[in-house]
């Protein structure tokens, strides 16, 4: 371990790699900020720039950008009450309270302090547990694998809000299926490409990213800016005040930070749960342990209401590395876009990438170290000018981020066929996200789709065509009962009571 | 009766998957090749199967639950108003014509005309900002790509 720590440092820590954590948390911050722009757009964004680059920059440059969306979310969180980003929700629950009280700047501060300790907190835990559960995943075979990625497939949709259980199970099929279209790498043969030679060798990752993230989200955008103009709300605060905390506040929270950094951390570690449910996990965990005095102050400004989903939310984007950078299974919508981009890389994800690229898993583990101090050093003391891009005027914006999409995307294959598709797929995003369907079930179908299909081939063919495969190792086996279980809960769940709650709505829509 | 947005969501995704299925099994396989256990078809067709069954449960269940429920706090595209859809259908209108026009015009007159048309869909007047957003946007995008990087942009089909 002490190995990699150094190869780590060595290459986290080259000027050129902490100038890309330092840009990515501030392009983060940035993109986070702007409401409806997650993290997730402002990877895909970043990725036709890290073509350019070697992987371990290009993964330090994204983790920055994803610490940094998450910050920036926090920010829009408390200072309009938008959350740029769904895994910010709770923290607007107490943080715009108390932006309106005046103390915009003590929030912004204890949702810094409390990022940096849940991230470093879990950067700790990742550090431990990512090596090890790698060892581990060494002995894994194809239909470990192929239990694995169902795991991961049908965890992201348990783990979605009541009610769209099966909403998420048709996206990440729709992502399967979007995953077939092009020739078949094993036998060769075109599969829905209706005679198009665009088509051939299949719809890529980049593409799809984009249009589902970046342009729907931007085109929504502007129905929701009319939408708050109509409504007369937003109105953006960028006298932020004082940024300092008293001893006794920091000691109020610090065994929040603690408490709520574990349980985001393990609750990112599960594929498919992320940020969002860690977040309201640990706001509702505090809200618990809370004294009946201090539960009153929940919802009109409680610090430690504002520190516990930040605290989490942080933690749990670290957890979320374990099972991308040990298994190759991404634990949630962003880092499954991350997995994309390690793929398009030329580098195979999973147990092999702790052996085979230890410089691109360790620099990972030690980024996040810097992008935690970047994000409290650098970014709060310049969050009152940041805060100045919620003035900036929407509609340039709006039709920049357009084009820095399309050329994303056109830069990489120069072909205008591209474009016309990310249209295309920008109209069912929109369409799909009208109806309340959530885009990372998709993404991450899409992703996996090919493993998918590659395992389950190898799976049959190591055990003659038999499906024994499924019950003969013990590893198979306990995978595919956890999601038999995982798949069961929610379904019947679903089956008792089926209504969706509004405000899980709510969070599905952001 | 008023059809809610699930039974749509999953009666657009029931049709999908149908006509998905239909054309898995359109893919062509090789000699002999349809006595083995996995084919190029074997993984369209089991997703075209559960997307259908899903559907087909998705649909059941939101009309049980339709009838139990009224839907008053669901959101309806109502919420949204005309003005908005049109910029939104406008803009996608200008990505398709960016496609088509990128290579044709070339990178820099096709690139300054979607700024300048999107800024202008969007409503901005001002021409000062119409001009600082897009002009010199392009100019050091094109630049960076060009002279710094090294990476070809197309100058135009129609002027070459």
């Amino acid at each position: 371990m002490l190995d990699g720590l150094i190869i780590g440092f060595q290459t986290a820590m080259s000027m050129q790699n902490i100038m890309f954590v330092i840009f990515g948390c501030f392009v983060g911050t940035f993109i986070g900020m702007l409401p409806g722009l997650g993290p997730i757009t402002a990877i895909a964004l970043m990725i036709p720039i890290t073509y350019g680059i070697d992987p371990s920059s290009g993964m330090i440059l994204m983790a920055g950008v994803y610490y940094g969306a998450i910050f920036g979310g926090s920010t829009s969180s408390i200072l309009i009450n938008a959350p740029g980003v769904a895994g910010t929700v709770a923290t607007s629950f107490d943080g715009y309270p108390m932006a309106c009280k005046g103390q915009a700047g003590k929030a912004l501060a204890i949702a810094a302090y409390a990022s940096f300790s849940g991230g470093t907190i879990a950067a700790v835990f990742l550090l431990v547990a990512a090596p090890m559960l790698a060892k581990v995943s060494l002995s894994f075979q194809s239909p470990d694998y192929f239990a694995l990625l169902l795991l991961g497939l049908t965890a992201i949709a348990a783990f979605s809000n009541k009610g769209s259980f099966l909403k998420s199970i048709m996206m990440t099929l729709f992502g399967l299926m979007l995953s077939t279209v092009g020739t078949d790498q094993a036998s060769g043969v075109e599969r829905f490409t209706f005679g198009q030679i665009d088509l051939l060798d299949g719809i890529s990752f980049l593409l799809i990213a984009m249009s589902m993230f970046a342009l729907s989200e931007a085109l929504l955008s502007i129905i929701s800016n009319n939408r708050d103009k109509k409504l007369g709300i937003a109105s953006v605060t960028t006298e932020v005040g004082s940024l300092k905390l008293t001893r006794a506040e920091i000691k109020e929270m610090a065994p929040t930070v603690a408490r709520s950094s574990v349980l985001g951390f393990f609750v990112g570690v599960l594929p498919g749960a992320g940020a969002t449910i860690a977040s309201f996990l640990a706001y509702g965990m505090e809200r618990h342990l809370a004294s009946a005095k201090e539960k009153l102050k929940f919802g009109k400004g409680s610090l430690r209401g504002l520190a516990a989903p930040e605290t989490a939310n942080n933690a749990a984007c670290s957890g979320s590395f374990v099972p991308l950078l040990t298994l190759g299974i991404p634990g949630s919508g962003t880092t499954a876009v991350m997995l994309g981009a390690l793929m398009s890389y030329g580098i195979e994800p999973g147990p092999r990438l702790f052996v085979d690229n230890p410089e691109v898993f360790w620099s990972v583990i030690v980024s996040m170290y810097i992008g935690n101090v970047v994000l409290l050093f650098i970014n709060l003391p310049l969050i009152p000018y940041i805060a100045k891009a919620l003035t900036l005027p929407k509609q340039l914006l709006t039709v920049l981020i357009l084009f820095f999409s399309l050329i994303g995307v056109y830069l990489v294959s120069f072909n205008a066929f591209d474009i016309f598709m990310m249209a295309g797929f920008a109209v069912i995003a929109i369409g799909l996200r009208l109806l309340n369907f959530s885009m990372s079930p998709l993404i991450l179908g899409f992703i996996l789709g090919g493993m998918l299909e590659q395992n389950l081939r190898r799976s049959l063919t190591l055990y003659d065509g038999s499906i024994s495969f499924l019950w003969d190792r013990p590893i198979t086996l306990g995978i595919l009962t956890l999601t038999a279980l995982v798949l069961l809960m929610p379904v019947i769940s679903t089956l008792r009571n089926g209504r969706s709650s509004t405000s899980q709505e709510k969070v599905a829509e952001i | 009766m008023k059809i809610s947005k699930n039974v749509i969501g999953a009666l657009i995704f029931f049709i999908f998957s149908v006509s998905y299925g239909y054309h898995a099994y359109q893919i062509p396989l090789y000699p002999g090749e349809e006595y083995d256990v996995f084919t190029s078809q074997t993984m369209p067709k089991l997703y075209a199967l559960l997307g259908i069954l899903v559907s087909v449960l998705a649909i059941i269940m939101s009309i049980l639950n339709d009838s139990r429920t009224t839907n008053d706090t669901e959101k309806t595209v109502d919420d949204f108003d005309k003005k908005s859809w049109l910029q939104v259908a406008s803009l996608i209108g200008l990505m398709v014509y960016y496609g088509a026009t990128l290579e044709q015009f070339g990178f820099i007159l096709s690139t300054i005309s979607f700024l300048i048309f999107g800024f202008l869909i969007l409503g901005e007047r001002s021409k000062k900002r119409l001009f600082l957003a897009s002009v010199p946007v392009v100019i050091v995008f094109w630049a960076i790509m060009t002279q710094l990087l090294g990476i070809y942009l197309s100058p135009g089909d129609l002027w070459g």
